[in-house]
């Protein structure tokens, strides 16, 4: 069976991705804070952004956030959560090393650390990320 | 006896039915009861691959399922045919999703005249639930008297993204009840739903 190649989504193609994990994760954060009302962040927990290539035309890499979601995947047990990640797997430019993220055991820990990383994710998915792509040319090439 | 290879699989036709599955189908239609077929799929821009077998009864149809489905996506497919006397492959297909959604025709929620507005009635309607928010939408209306059978058909593209929009249909007949209906499709894809239920609405009085 013929090796088919990988391909990099255009910029157009990553705005539409970005737009469709935009509404899958909503849905998930808002679940979550449904679900676990009072639970607080802890800034103890950093979970990095999305990187930009430095050449043009920049194409976004979710390489350094998959591995947490990735991490919480087996405890949410979710379908949302499922979509979301095979959104981010469009958007891992490069092959990073299986980075493994150690989750806590304890039970209120573990939530803290699911909330924190949701909600820095939130905060990749709203700032400088909407200006960069903004920023783009949008022709679907 | 004379070994017999099963036919190449032609034809590959894929549909993305929005947020339900991802369905192909191949010819030719089953030949006999010993060939069996695997389709092998690639996605998330190549780096994701996995494979399905058609449930036996309809030999030449496989789907794919959520959440493993979303778009926008670039696939491949390839379809395997397997028999006793060996195994023969299609050739590689590359599937760009946004080309092959299909969506829910819309529902029209009704047809009315505009208070003092003659020869012309309002049709509003329900985008499909199960469609990307982010799409702009073409449709096709076409409406007819209702004694008679010819359909005269308008085009136009919706960018509204709220849940209801409408069109007005304007040169109509004065007092005359009209039957409408209704098919859309996104702005990339070239697969139209199928036709709306029929809805009935008269035009006022002159």
């Amino acid at each position: 069976c013929r090796t088919v190649p990988t391909y990099t989504p255009e910029p157009y193609d990553q705005r539409g991705i970005i737009e469709e994990l935009k509404i899958s994760f909503k849905e998930l954060l808002d679940n979550y804070l449904q679900d676990e009302k009072g639970v607080p962040i802890s800034s103890q927990y950093e979970m990095p952004c999305f990187t930009a290539d430095p050449r043009p035309p920049h194409y976004l890499d979710s390489s350094a956030i998959l591995p947490y979601f990735r991490a919480i995947q087996p405890i949410l047990n979710n379908q949302t959560l499922d979509v979301v990640i095979e959104h981010l797997d469009k958007l891992e430019f490069q092959r990073a090393p299986k980075t493994n993220i150690s989750v806590p055991t304890d039970q209120f820990e573990k939530k803290r650390f699911i909330l924190t990383i949701l909600n820095q994710f939130s905060n990749c998915l709203n700032s400088d990320l909407q200006m960069e792509l903004d920023s783009r040319p949008l022709d679907s090439g | 006896g004379l070994a017999a290879l099963p036919a190449k699989p032609e034809n590959i036709s894929c549909v993305l039915y929005y947020m339900n599955n991802f369905t192909c189908t191949w010819s030719p239609e089953k030949e006999d009861n010993s060939t069996s077929y695997i389709v092998s799929r690639t996605y998330a821009y190549g780096r994701k691959r996995d494979t399905r077998s058609p449930p036996s009864e309809n030999g030449t149809s496989c789907s794919f399922f959520l959440p493993n489905i979303t778009r926008p996506d670039i696939y491949t497919i390839q379809v395997e045919a397997r028999n006793a006397d060996g195994v023969i492959q299609s050739d590689i297909t590359r599937w760009n999703l946004d080309t092959v959604i299909k969506t829910e025709p819309p529902k029209i929620s009704s047809v009315k005249p505009v208070s003092g507005v003659k020869r012309m009635v309002q049709i509003r309607w329900v985008r499909p639930v199960l469609a990307p928010k982010s799409s702009n939408f073409k449709y096709i209306l076409r409406f007819r008297t209702v004694n008679s059978t010819h359909w005269v058909e308008v085009n136009f593209t919706e960018r509204e993204v709220g849940k209801e929009a409408a069109y007005n249909l304007t040169g109509l007949q004065a007092f005359t009840e009209y039957a409408v209906e209704l098919c859309c499709v996104t702005e990339e894809s070239r697969l139209w739903s199928d036709w709306s239920e029929e809805k009935r609405g008269i035009t006022e009085e002159e």
